[in-house]
């Protein structure tokens, strides 16, 4: 190896093949298929991989969930409309359950690191940030999945990455920085408890 | 574009959504791997280049050059990632943690002198030796003229010199 220009057109690809650990698309015929049959593109990647292609699954994976807790939602009210439902344990899931279905456009952004639960009638996503995490967002939004809508939630100061949150003892709370904070969309946004919670 | 939105790339868009998974199919390796060089961690690259394609997805209809545009977009994704340094070193750490053992001892050297260089330093030496970009290439990409490549290089060259000797 004659010159550091030679160490780095010969190590470099080999730096890129240690660090990206595996063949990124081992079969891009299997990626050609899922294009062609409409299939998320990195499915079989994200399975093998811990952290994958997040912020085009962000938006897939929010409609699964909302399908998810919309179809058990109306599944229940189905059964507590119709006694005759509860005795007919094996009626199974109700018409379009684990169908995937568009759902109508929020009025926030898209973006990674977001905030979400499930209140008990409302799918909430709040804060999150850009991708480099050089911006963060300060609103959110609730989205009703029985009429298939969206309102806009004030989120005063929330704008931060790393937030969780939790359906816990009967309360959607988050936390943010060690604190906990309750959910409160029904009143138009999202804070502090009060004081003595 | 609405949140949450669950279409997939190239969906609805016809022949240029078959252009763009072609697209994808084509340039997504390559594109994580020289990503991966300029932020130390395949997680990160893989992040930073599914972004680019949602933002390439976006304008499709008004980019010229999609793989031009692409590497663009990744190469400034990456920068954005390296000036937040200790998110970078989050990622990196914890990558580092898993695979140290793993790479042998002279890529490792050259993985450490490349943290040594300024973020256009690095994206200069892996589109110049990695991605093989002519100068004049490497400066559009910057916005910077091609001397200012040069001058990049020949800095960016000494510090790895002087870190692998």
């Amino acid at each position: 190896m004659n010159t550091i220009e030679d160490r780095l057109r010969e190590q470099l690809p080999q730096l890129a093949d240690a660090l990206t650990q595996e063949p990124v698309h081992a079969d891009p015929k299997a990626v050609s298929r899922s294009v062609a049959s409409g299939i998320d593109l990195g499915s079989a990647e994200r399975t093998r991989r811990h952290r994958s292609s997040r912020v085009l699954a962000a938006g897939v994976a929010a409609a699964a969930v909302l399908l998810l807790v919309g179809g058990l939602l109306a599944f229940s009210r189905s059964d507590r409309r119709n006694d005759s439902d509860l005795a007919a344990p094996s009626a199974g899931p109700p018409p379009g359950f684990g169908v995937w279905r568009p759902i109508a456009d929020a009025p926030i952004e898209a973006r990674p690191y977001a905030a979400s639960a499930w209140t008990g009638t409302e799918a909430v996503f709040w804060a999150g940030s850009s991708l480099s995490r050089d911006f963060a967002y300060s609103d959110g939004a609730a989205f009703d999945p029985t009429t298939n809508s969206w309102r806009g939630l004030t989120v005063p100061g929330w704008g931060h990455p790393g937030l969780s949150s939790v359906f816990f003892d009967g309360e959607p709370v988050c936390t943010r920085e060690r604190r906990r904070h309750t959910i409160q969309p029904s009143a138009g946004h999202v804070g502090r408890p009060a004081r003595g919670r | 574009m609405g949140a949450f939105s669950t279409s997939e790339p190239g969906e609805g868009l016809g022949d240029a959504g078959d252009r763009l998974a072609m697209l994808f199919v084509d340039e997504r390796v390559g594109l994580i791997r020289m990503a991966t060089l300029l932020v130390g961690s395949h997680a990160v690259a893989e992040e930073v280049v599914q972004d680019a394609f949602i933002a390439v997805g976006d304008r499709w209809s008004t980019v010229e050059r999609p793989g031009a545009y692409l590497r663009t977009s990744v190469v400034h994704g990456c920068a954005a990632v390296l000036r937040r340094r200790e998110i970078e070193d989050r990622y990196s750490d914890r990558w580092r943690g898993e695979r140290l053992d793993e790479i042998p001892s002279q890529l490792v050297e050259l993985r450490d002198a490349l943290d040594h260089l300024t973020e256009r330093q690095r994206i200069v030496v892996v589109l110049r030796y990695f991605v093989d970009l002519p100068d004049n290439e490497i400066a559009s990409v910057l916005s910077v003229r091609p001397s200012t490549v040069r001058s990049l290089t020949r800095r960016a060259l000494s510090t790895l010199r002087k870190e692998l000797s």
